[in-house]
């Protein structure tokens, strides 16, 4: 997270855009066991998971200089990225409504528990807010972010109203904005 | 749709996501430009769901950092080890360097062409822009011209009403030359104030109208001294025979400071 980064967004762009050797080592060093993290959730399989971090590598080293940092923060340009090259991965293998929800928590823990889990104390209160939130709530956002599911899928799946689907997306989302304004200021 | 709207409709979120559509996305970007407010709004989802991204984040085998380092600085390499060809550049070397010479003329003409029509853009953009500062602008200096307006208006029709009664206001002072004016529609009963000269109250102090009604004096109600105010409406007093203005503490007495009269009607 950002208090562990040894630069900041702004400093690593441009060692990025000049295809600097140790601006990439810093880029893997700072976000990759974050995309490898939602890599994993979506495809759920470590082999294919790492040959598609190796992807999405190669994609932003290559795609750098379409990053538009007025659009987006880096971060969340590469989770784009990472997002989409798992989610079509999922998509062209024909798999897109997979394991249940509480499953894949199983199949995720035991890989966290394998010891490549995160080391990182704020990491690990943050997902302890996030493990706090009602399930409403938390399955809502697992299913928008790591399933790529967009509203009205998520409502048809859980059969409950589309405005119902778009309150609690965007409370969920609010209650992460409020532990970031509480604890990073 | 005001920005706020927009925003509150959770567009913010889908964008995020990325579950707009493509005509919604390039809506969301162009408005990215316009409104600030969206970008704040923008940043903090983002900020949030990177936070989200970052608690589910689990560490790689260490040895795979090597394996990606490699093969992302080589997938570079490996491109453009694949573009000379010696044996082909020796068979056709005069082909070759017409080719060349072709493709580094419609190279610097494209590149011409790029730069040309990229910056013609980028000003387009710009004029676009301030085109839509400026009819920001314009609509609310029309807002402000037709509050003006409306506030005219209204206050003709009180004062040209029929049945409006017409009290006058003197100073106490005579040294002073202040003057109010009173509406008292006799059908409706309404009270309406015009102040025409009259000074600023002092620090912590504000005007209080009181109308006297058997010989008991009843609040009408607080109101502002500018000129500008226009008529201000206060509060219905019925019958009273005169009326009087005081200078009283901020937020008005219940009963008048006499020693403070500054405005009083005329006789009927």
């Amino acid at each position: 997270m950002n208090t562990q980064k040894p630069i900041s967004e702004e400093e690593l762009v441009p060692l990025l855009l000049k295809k600097s050797s140790s601006g990439l080592e810093i880029l893997y060093d700072s976000y990759s066991a974050t995309l490898y993290g939602i890599i994993l959730r979506i495809v759920q399989d470590e082999e294919l998971a790492e040959e598609i971090l190796k992807k999405t590598f190669i994609k932003i080293w290559g795609n750098i200089a379409q990053y538009n940092a007025s659009k987006n923060r880096l971060q969340a340009w590469l989770i784009g990225i990472a997002r989409n090259m798992a989610l079509e991965n999922l998509k062209s293998s024909g798999t897109k409504s997979r394991t249940q929800y509480d499953q894949v928590q199983t199949i995720l823990g035991k890989a966290e528990k394998s010891g490549f889990g995160s080391f990182n104390p704020q990491t690990k209160e943050l997902k302890e807010l996030i493990d706090k939130m009602d399930n409403e709530y938390k399955q809502i956002l697992y299913l928008l972010f790591f399933e790529g599911f967009n509203q009205s899928e998520v409502a048809l799946k859980l059969n409950i109203p589309l405005g119902t689907v778009k309150t609690r997306s965007r409370m969920a989302i609010f209650k992460l904005r409020y532990y970031f304004e509480q604890h990073q200021k | 749709m005001d920005i706020k709207d927009y925003i509150n409709s959770g567009v913010v979120e889908m964008y995020s996501l990325g579950n707009l559509n493509e005509p919604e996305r390039t809506e969301f970007e162009q408005k990215l430009l316009l409104y600030p407010e969206l970008g704040k709004e923008l940043n903090k989802v983002q900020e949030a769901l990177s936070g989200y991204a970052n608690a589910y984040e689990i560490n790689p085998r260490p040895s795979l950092r090597s394996e990606i380092l490699e093969s992302t600085l080589n997938g570079k390499a490996v491109d453009k080890k694949i573009l000379p060809n010696s044996t082909l550049a020796k068979n056709h070397s005069l082909t070759y360097k017409y080719l060349i010479a072709a493709s580094l003329a419609a190279l610097a003409i494209s590149t011409f062409a790029s730069w040309f029509f990229y910056s013609r853009w980028e000003d387009s953009e710009e004029r676009y822009s301030q085109l839509l500062r400026e009819k920001n602008q314009l609509a609310q200096n029309y807002n402000l011209v037709k509050d003006g307006f409306d506030k005219t208006v209204y206050d003709m029709l009180v004062i040209r009403d029929p049945q409006a009664k017409v009290i006058n206001l003197h100073s106490i002072d005579s040294t002073q030359n202040f003057i109010a004016r009173i509406y008292e529609n006799v059908v409706s009963k309404e009270i309406y104030i015009d102040v025409i000269a009259l000074d600023e109250p002092m620090q912590d102090h504000e005007y209080q109208l009181w109308g006297l009604v058997d010989g008991v004096a009843l609040s009408a109600g607080l109101f502002d001294a500018h000129e500008f105010s226009g008529i201000q409406r206060m509060q219905e007093i019925e019958n009273a025979k005169s009326w009087f203005v005081t200078l009283e503490p901020k937020g008005g007495s219940t009963t008048p400071t006499l020693e403070r009269q500054v405005l009083v009607s005329d006789q009927q």
